[in-house]
């Protein structure tokens, strides 16, 4: 009896390690459902990932995340961001924030401050708070995402210890702007890189189409232009004939 | 003409697509972020020198005091001790005129402390423990005697009845961006190795 008790002792130990390591390694992932037009996520919205449990002042912290579409069309996944609970009432704690696509550098801000909201480092101009365009996905594709956060140190005294703070992360999803030929290999994943810098993911505003309105009818009234003068530089020809 | 209004048309249109463009449903996740605690304990030196008799601090003479720092905090941390040397009288006063040079501090782990004066005039020193602390670990002893130097026969009267008083003064930072930390709630500069090792501190920094 004692034996068996032993070995179920053992067995379960076993078992339970073996559970720890599975859940210790379960990557945030968040999927583009295509038949529900909507995200599901692998893990519990409200625990995504744990990465900046524990963090202190001036140190940087990784949060690994997977985003993958499994709709037929392409899409283009953007994600924005929020400190929804600053650690300090009254506070401002400052986070600087970097993404990693597949291991390359593509977009560098801050986060938090007096309004908690999203900055675009590398394009001051952007309004607070707007998404980021994180992937252009076809069918099936994935992309391993690495959110890099530091915890400034300068914004962050003695009385931000042992305290509670949260982050939002809201992902989204439209349809892909340039839709790549099916069947052949897609270039948008390297649209928005440039290896080894940091830059700005342009067109992070495509929600907005308003900047889209001016431009067009640029276009349609110098091409208007365009056709007047040619026509009065046509018709004065034959005339002049 | 008419070709070129279908052109305009046409161009119109495709750059109607591009804003028509379809957007779904979005999905918020929250992630916690959470800071943990910095905190350290230093205990009673063992021997509490003002309680012993008078008669027992001659000139010369070794007491053994001892004491070291505990990290009780959830990071890993960088210790410094300030120490402050002096002679008091009988009501806690300190004694003017007597020199605290004649109070020599011994340990025996000197290679795990850095002793920084502070060069203002005062009697304290400050001792930066070299090594950072882990959670729940200990510093080697920042003491381990206390030694009576040979006051000159002379100005003996000056220290009769006079007792020693060492009071120390231990504080943390975190070691995460240490060399950052050290620089800014310590005002020093100081040198680390690749392992987190303190090299020196001070003016004898090569930053």
């Amino acid at each position: 009896m004692i034996r068996k008790f032993t070995a179920f002792g053992l067995g379960l130990g076993m078992l339970l390690s073996l559970c720890t390591t599975a859940f210790a390694e379960t990557l945030p992932t968040v999927t583009f459902d295509g038949n529900a037009e909507k995200f599901i996520s692998n893990v519990d919205i409200e625990h995504f990932g744990d990465a900046f449990e524990g963090i202190a002042p001036g140190e940087t912290r990784t949060q690994d995340f997977t985003i993958k579409n499994s709709d037929d069309q392409s899409k283009d996944i953007y994600f924005s961001a929020k400190a929804l609970e600053d650690l300090l009432d009254g506070g401002s704690a400052y986070y600087f924030i970097s993404f990693l696509r597949d291991g390359q550098p593509f977009y560098r801000g801050t986060l938090g401050g007096p309004n908690g909201a999203l900055t675009d480092l590398g394009a001051p101009d952007t309004p607070l708070g707007s998404p980021v365009l994180l992937a252009t996905l076809e069918n099936g594709e994935s992309c391993e995402m690495s959110m890099i956060f530091t915890l400034d140190g300068a914004s962050t005294g003695n009385e931000y210890q042992a305290k509670d703070g949260l982050f939002q992360f809201t992902f989204s999803a439209s349809d892909a702007i340039t839709p790549a030929p099916t069947g052949t290999p897609t270039p948008s994943r390297t649209t928005y890189t440039r290896p080894g810098t940091i830059t700005t993911a342009k067109g992070v505003k495509t929600f907005d189409s308003a900047p889209l309105l001016p431009l067009c009818g640029l276009l349609l009234l110098s091409l208007i232009g365009f056709a007047v003068v040619n026509w009065d530089l046509i018709f004065h020809r034959k005339k002049h004939r | 003409m008419l070709f070129i209004l279908l052109g305009v048309c046409t161009l119109g249109d495709a750059l109607g697509g591009t804003w028509a463009a379809r957007s779904y449903e979005s999905l918020s996740v929250q992630t916690p972020v959470t800071t943990n605690t910095l905190s350290i304990q230093m205990p009673q030196l063992q021997m509490n020198l003002t309680d012993k008799p008078a008669e027992s601090l001659v000139p010369g003479a070794v007491l053994t005091a001892s004491t070291h720092v505990f990290n009780d905090g959830d990071y890993e941390e960088y210790v410094r001790v300030k120490i402050e040397k002096a002679w008091i009288d009988g009501n806690g006063i300190s004694a003017a005129g007597a020199d605290s040079d004649y109070i020599t501090l011994h340990t025996d782990h000197a290679s795990d402390w850095i002793i920084h004066d502070t060069s203002q005039g005062s009697e304290a020193s400050y001792y930066y423990y070299t090594k950072p602390i882990a959670k729940e670990a200990v510093t080697s002893n920042i003491i381990d005697s206390v030694e009576i130097g040979n006051i000159p026969s002379s100005e003996q009267n000056l220290y009769n009845k006079l007792h020693v008083q060492l009071n120390l003064t231990a504080e943390s930072v975190q070691r995460i961006a240490g060399r950052e930390a050290i620089r800014y709630e310590w005002n020093v500069p100081c040198t680390m190795d690749e392992n987190g090792q303190l090299l020196a501190v001070g003016d004898a920094t090569t930053e």
